[in-house]
């Protein structure tokens, strides 16, 4: 290379460090930017505000540990502040409504061994899609870390700061309150029979 | 063993993080209990449709330059601005960080003579195409389309083709050696998001080299007009022509009339 172009690429190693310790962490945080906002133009304005943000506190960010961890923090607060002050958090779920609706279904269906496949074998992408986007958030984050992003639950911990029975706890809820959604999905597109709940 | 101690343990079995020995006991109970029997069947479906379903998604590009172009924008000292005392154009800063070194595709290779994937410069230019989209090249270069020519053309001994192009936004430029081929490759934004990327080589060594190649139904058409046009995956359109005596391979996902009519501009040719 001309010595001239060799100048050229003298980048402020400030940014260079940035850049190549973050850049390869852009794709799980843009997914869970995705599922957390529901949509791309959200998705891309959120990641973009983490790292311009992780850019700016890069100096407090200890060599060492787990970055990982917290570029994600910085995204979830970003979340936070950004779309819990814009948009009405959609009512809350009852949780104990919901968990006796899927004890319900239990119930009625322990017996059918083939009940899964029937029911959710013929969703489409964007019927999970919403359904993951209709839990509340503390349920999403886990079921979006652990079944998109194939986080062990350890690490799960480590990001949001809670211990691995909490994970353990809200994944189960997460995924009983996912599964009382995609059926009411079901019903509504046909797959199960209404009157066999209703 | 109770259905409670079951339940709770229920999402570790799904995500395979107990002992055998454990799964096997806690499954012995799912198997006399249908109630325990359907949480477990139940959770599994969940996380295997939402591992199915919600596939992960690649940042896109646009995305990818515009973050590495902000916080390049926050760092204090622009290599730009002292080398050259002016503040790069933002626009053409969003592909500066496009190219990952040009040619990682092309620096490993065999060396067999024979028609491989890594010697095959339609295989190797889309390549390229996707490691520019998908930020992992980045560019030796981001200047004028004058100066990126300058620097290429210092550079190779073949005739570098880096044409003004209507409606581009910024160019950039990068070198490389395939087995000692020397090989250019250019980097146009037009407008707002589509990418042109162009691989460029000796028009000889790629007819009748051994170290690069085109198939030979290509070749042919190459000789009789000068031009090749080849549908390639997702809508990507790749374009072959002669330039001199450089053969140009460009590559883009923008609407293929609109390439077509990019490239076949009187000042292109």
């Amino acid at each position: 290379m001309l010595p001239i172009f060799a100048a050229v690429f003298q980048q402020d190693p400030r940014h260079k460090e940035f850049e190549q310790q973050t850049l390869p962490h852009i794709e799980v945080l843009y997914n869970y930017a995705l599922r957390m906002t529901g949509n791309r133009e959200d998705a891309n304005d959120l990641l973009q505000e983490t790292f311009l943000k992780a850019y700016r506190f890069w100096d407090k960010f200890e060599q060492g540990t787990n970055l990982r961890a917290w570029l994600f923090r910085i995204m979830k607060n970003t979340y936070i502040n950004l779309y819990r002050k814009e948009v009405k958090e959609p009512d809350k779920v009852d949780y104990d409504e919901i968990e006796g609706f899927y004890n319900l279904i239990r119930d009625q269906n322990s017996d059918d061994n083939n009940l899964q496949e029937k029911i959710f074998g013929q969703l489409l992408d964007d019927d999970v899609s919403k359904a993951l986007e209709s839990l509340p958030e503390e349920f999403r984050t886990v079921v979006i870390l652990c079944d998109i992003e194939g986080l062990a639950y350890e690490e799960i911990a480590e990001f949001l700061q809670i211990p691995v029975g909490t994970v353990r706890s809200r994944l189960h809820r997460g995924r009983k309150l996912l599964y009382a959604a995609l059926y009411e999905y079901a019903k509504r597109r046909g797959f199960i029979k209404k009157e066999k709940n209703d | 063993m109770n259905c409670n101690e079951f339940r709770e343990c229920v999402c570790e079995i799904v995500d395979k993080r107990l002992s055998d020995e454990r799964t096997n006991e806690l499954m012995q109970h799912a198997q006399v209990c249908s109630h325990c029997n359907f949480e477990y069947r139940s959770m599994q479906a969940m996380k295997n449709i939402v591992h199915e379903k919600l596939k992960q998604q690649s940042v896109p590009a646009e995305v990818y330059y515009s973050i590495v172009n902000a916080t390049l924008h926050r760092s204090h000292s622009s290599w730009v601005k002292k080398l050259f005392g002016f503040q790069l154009n933002p626009v053409i800063a969003i592909i500066a960080f496009a190219f990952i070194t040009v040619g990682v595709y092309s620096f490993v290779i065999p060396s067999n003579g024979g028609m491989t994937e890594e010697t095959n410069i339609i295989v190797q230019s889309l390549k390229n195409y996707q490691a520019v989209i998908g930020g992992s090249i980045k560019p030796q270069l981001v200047s004028s389309e004058d100066n990126v020519r300058s620097f290429l053309a210092n550079e190779v001994s073949f005739d570098v083709n880096v044409p003004k192009m209507k409606g581009c936004s910024s160019c950039a430029g990068a070198l490389s050696s395939f087995n000692g081929v020397q090989l250019a490759h250019v980097v146009y934004q037009v407008g707002n998001k589509d990418i042109i990327y162009i691989y460029q080589a000796s028009m000889n060594e790629a007819m009748e080299g051994t170290i690069i190649g085109l198939p030979e139904e290509v070749k042919t058409e190459l000789q009789k007009t000068d031009w090749y046009v080849q549908d390639l995956e997702e809508n990507v359109t790749l374009i072959l022509w002669r330039y001199n005596n450089t053969l140009c391979s460009a590559v883009s996902k923008m609407d293929k009339e609109e390439m077509i009519a990019l490239l076949t501009e009187k000042e292109l040719k």
